[in-house]
């Protein structure tokens, strides 16, 4: 049972929740956001399309597995620990300047910023890692006639 | 970078690439990554007349400055000795093992492994810091794990690796409070600075205990009684293994604690009694235990407990002669042991055998494999002019020293010293005759004619390790001063503390160490014409008190006790997990409050609430209520949403916006995670379980409601601890550069505990990874088994 109503609302919501989790990603240091928040509504913008889709179709339009995601979001976080000291710096030691690019105008990079892109990695992979695999166990061992009857018993158990 | 740290990263990172490296060279992958040790042991020999002047290298980089902590290297007399012998007789080992594993093993991962475990044993030796040694010290007992159950598909190997485990690591536990209890005396974790000034320590009431701690995390690691249990176990390895684990490294990771903590902990009556008790009675023991074995690696196992026990008893007794003749039977030890190693694994390789009683006459199959064992048993035998001879009687010097203490009323034993030479004449003798039936017994007499497999030379280039040990075993035992002033003499000095006052030679004239050798000798023969007698004799004794029935009793003990405790706990209904952690979370509540006398509540302090908060936490109530009311999951699920939303709005309510998102976005997603597993729960929701419990289940929940509002008033009651929240305000622009402080707290400030929750975070996820995929595929990964689906329908 799929609403095309929530489909194509769910392709439209998905871009720009996905823009917004980055714009609340970038802003974090400054403004509320940060890689936390921004990590979580990555994720739920996939779960928005994993329910009005199915995991397949999902699967297709983010070629990434997740697992892998949420490894590749720690390693940063750790790598981020472990450059300073290459230059002698203890573990995740802090650092930041200002920059002037053209058209851009003067923007703060700070290494929490890559510290901050791992949490976000981390978050949004381990939060769709469980969700693909829930919805996953969904299609494999769920009889429909026992959700149906189920939904059905809830239902009366409402009117009751 | 320098050699230290440079040649303990290198190997790691070789090591990670070793797999890869594997696929593009194949077999002849051991041959060219023997390179690398024998490249580090060039290196390390060319720092030896820099190290001999007394020249202590440093290195490092600081790790943690706010714990003292410094990932810092140093490399002494003592360290080198050990390096070279981890990196020398490593580059053996690879070259052997090359020709050891057949095609099919998995090259890869066994020089993978191998690898990490030369790279923490460096580590050990080199380490200046106590909590970095003890990194590398719990690393070699987990690679040596691997190695040791390399062949995991065998029951036996796995027994073997887990034993060597839990005893190695448990010592590791004890180091680990070892060097706690160092730091709380002295308030210094570092090896050079202890080094410099032992007094505090020494003087120190503590001192007991860290002696002890010190000690059991060495005799775990040198398979000292009664932790010598978890070696002849560890014998499952691939022999290369055992070649490196039982001559060079591993077990020697202990002996080079007991030397370097000599100069700190050593020379005390305590020290004495403990580590040449202990050493002695290994002595004697292993070399009984030995003469009963009929597995070739197994005689080899228990002479490698009792040699090792010897030069723990040396370091025991702690003369300088003594500390000087440990450190050098260190270096023969390790160079015969592995030419000996090596040698049965080449017997057990062409044979298909290692029963002595099956071996015999093989030295007209196998001349070279004859040479081999025969110059690494000499070694072994202590017979002139081997290496082991040299050492030997410096062992009878030391043991007849302790002796004239004893007689001139100045040794701790009293009288009783006078045992200690006769001790040593007893333990070795039993070595002479083990060593004998290893060579002669093996090599010699009628020739065995029902092997499965009839034995032959091997590849000269799997003969070439093994033979350049034994030649260097009579080579060292002709040409001692060759080693002494580059190698030994400042290894001893380390040890010692002061510079030793010992020379090497071969002939030390007529007197008492010679005629106790010459007895050795007469009673060694004597004994090995009467093995089998021994053997049978020994095995009719009863085994009262056995070591390892009591490790087994308290393995199986600690499964099944905590089966029953998981299998009581763990019911498989959350409600149950929950009232455990809440009834935990009470009892430390309570027992805090005790502790600290009763709670203040102190109500002046507490804002008014006003109109709206109080609307929302009545809504909030409402929700909390109707999960308990209403009949359905679903509905219940639903209600819960509703207390997390008005949760949203009060963080918004107090300005917490970073919070309110937060929230908003967890409720969400939980919701929806939730909406999609509970298809998948029984249908039953509220009941089906009996009365007392429910009360049960209520009154806890009650309490901890309780619990969790008193602490919050007692919290706020109590006075603000100045400074935290403004110091964060006043400095998150200038030290970090951001104006949100929230964030600026979690990816700057206290950026660590981040890092934690995000490995937890992931780790969670890994887990349900795992439960959910094993659950519905054996084993299969998610993706298999949907592919597998796929397949099903076409």
């Amino acid at each position: 049972m799929r609403s095309l109503i929530l489909q194509t609302i769910a392709r439209l919501v998905m871009y720009l929740l996905l823009v917004l989790s980055i714009y609340l990603l970038l802003r974090g240091h400054n403004a509320p956001g940060g890689g936390f928040i921004a990590g979580l509504l990555a994720a739920s913008s996939l779960t928005l399309m994993l329910v009005a889709y199915d995991l397949d179709t999902v699967e297709r339009m983010v070629p990434i597995s997740f697992p892998t995601l949420t490894a590749v979001g720690l390693a940063i976080a750790g790598l981020t620990g472990v450059a300073p000291m290459l230059f002698g710096l203890p573990f995740l030691s802090g650092g930041f300047d200002y920059f002037t690019f053209p058209l851009v105008g003067e923007v703060e990079l700070a290494v929490a910023l890559v510290f901050d892109i791992g949490v976000y990695l981390t978050v949004q992979g381990s939060v769709l890692t469980v969700l693909t695999l829930v919805v996953q166990r969904d299609a494999v061992d769920v009889d429909d006639d026992y959700v149906q009857s189920a939904v059905e018993e809830d239902s009366e158990l409402w009117r009751s | 970078m320098s050699l230290l740290p440079l040649s303990v990263v290198a190997a790691i990172a070789l090591g990670f690439v070793a797999p890869a490296l594997w696929r593009v060279l194949g077999p002849r992958l051991g041959r060219v990554l023997a390179l690398f040790p024998a490249g580090l042991f060039v290196a390390f020999a060319a720092q030896s007349p820099q190290v001999s002047d007394g020249v202590v290298l440093e290195a490092g980089v600081t790790w943690i400055p706010a714990l003292d902590v410094r990932f810092g290297f140093f490399l002494d007399g003592l360290g080198l000795l050990f390096a070279l012998l981890i990196t020398g007789i490593g580059a053996l080992v690879f070259f052997y093992a090359d020709w050891y594993l057949s095609d099919e093993e998995d090259h890869g991962k066994f020089f993978a492994y191998l690898l990490m475990f030369m790279a923490a044993m460096l580590g050990v030796v080199m380490a200046d810091n106590l909590l970095l040694l003890f990194l590398f010290w719990e690393v070699t007992s987990f690679t040596s794990f691997l190695l040791i159950g390399f062949w995991w598909h065998r029951d036996a190997s796995r027994y073997g690796a887990l034993k060597a485990l839990l005893i190695t690591a448990g010592g590791g536990l004890a180091l680990m409070a070892g060097l706690i209890v160092v730091y709380v005396v002295t308030g210094s974790l570092s090896l050079t600075e202890l080094l410099l000034d032992p007094d505090p320590l020494r003087d120190a009431t503590l001192y007991p205990v860290v002696l002890v701690l010190f000690c059991w995390a060495a005799f775990s690691k040198a398979a000292q009684f009664p932790f010598h249990i978890w070696l002849p176990n560890a014998m499952e390895a691939p022999t290369p293994v055992s070649a490196y684990l039982h001559s060079a490294a591993m077990v020697k990771a202990g002996i080079y604690l007991i030397a370097r903590m000599f100069p700190v902990l050593g020379d005390t009556t305590l020290w004495f009694v403990l580590v040449g008790g202990v050493g002695l009675t290994t002595l004697v023991l292993g070399s009984t235990l030995a003469l009963r074995q009929r597995d070739l690696k197994a005689v080899l196992a228990y002479s490698t407990i009792s040699q090792l026990g010897l030069i723990v008893a040396l370091f025991g007794w702690g003369t300088s002669l003594a500390v000087t003749a440990a450190t050098f039977h260190i270096l023969n030890h390790s160079v015969f042991k592995a030419a000996l190693f090596m040698g049965v694994g080449i017997v057990d390789h062409e044979a298909h055998t290692r029963n002595v009683d099956r071996l015999g006459g093989l030295a007209r199959l196998m001349p070279y494999t004859a040479a081999v064992m025969g110059l690494g048993a000499l070694g072994l035998a202590g017979i002139p002019p081997f290496n082991g001879f040299i050492s030997k009687e410096m062992f009878f010097d030391a043991a007849v020293i302790e002796a004239g203490a004893g007689l001139a009323g100045t040794s701790p034993l009293g009288l009783f010293a006078v045992a200690l030479p006769v001790l040593a004449v007893v333990g070795s003798v039993l070595n002479f005759s083990y060593a004998a039936l290893m060579f002669h017994g093996v090599f010699f007499g009628p020739q065995s004619t029902d092997l499965p497999h009839i034995p032959h030379d091997p590849p000269k280039a799997m003969l070439a390790p093994p033979l350049l040990l034994g030649g260097l075993a009579l080579g060292i035992g002709v040409l001692p001063w060759a080693v002494d002033a580059p190698l030994v003499a400042p290894a001893a000095g380390a040890a010692l503390g002061v510079p030793a006052d010992y020379a090497l030679v071969l002939w030390h004239g007529f007197n008492l160490p010679l005629l106790m050798s010459a007895v050795v000798i007469a009673f060694g023969f004597i004994a090995y014409s009467r093995v089998r007698a021994f053997r049978s004799a020994q095995l009719a004794l009863p085994r009262l008190l056995s070591v390892n029935r009591f490790y087994d009793w308290a393995v199986d003990g600690l499964v099944v006790g905590s089966e029953r405790l998981t299998g009581a706990m763990f019911t498989g209904f959350t409600r149950d997990y929950f009232a455990w952690f809440q009834a935990f979370f009470l009892a430390t509540v309570a027992l805090a409050a005790i502790a600290m006398g009763g709670v203040v509540i102190n109500p002046t302090d507490i804002a008014p609430i006003g109109l709206t908060e109080a609307a929302l936490f009545g809504l909030a109530l409402l929700g909390g209520l109707a999960v308990l009311l209403l009949p359905t999951r679903l509905g219940a699920v639903i209600s819960l949403g509703l207390v997390g939303f008005t949760i949203v709005l009060l963080f918004t309510l107090f300005r917490a916006p970073d919070l309110a998102m937060t929230q908003l976005i967890v409720e969400t997603v939980t919701l929806i995670i939730f909406l999609l597993v509970f298809i998948h729960l029984p249908r039953l929701l509220k009941g089906g379980y009996e009365r007392r419990r429910a009360s049960a289940n209520a009154v806890v929940s009650v309490l901890s409601g309780v619990a969790v509002t008193v602490l919050m008033l007692a919290a706020l009651s109590a006075p603000m601890p100045d400074g935290v929240s403004s110091w964060y305000l006043a400095n998150a622009v200038d030290l970090a550069g951001g104006r949100n402080v929230v964030n600026v707290i979690l990816v700057d400030f206290r950026a660590l505990d981040t890092l934690g929750e995000i490995v937890v975070l992931g780790l969670a996820a890994l887990g349900v990874l795992m439960i959910l995929s094993l659950r519905s595929g054996a084993g299969r990964s998610a993706k298999h088994e949907r592919m597998r689906r796929e397949e099903a329908r076409r």
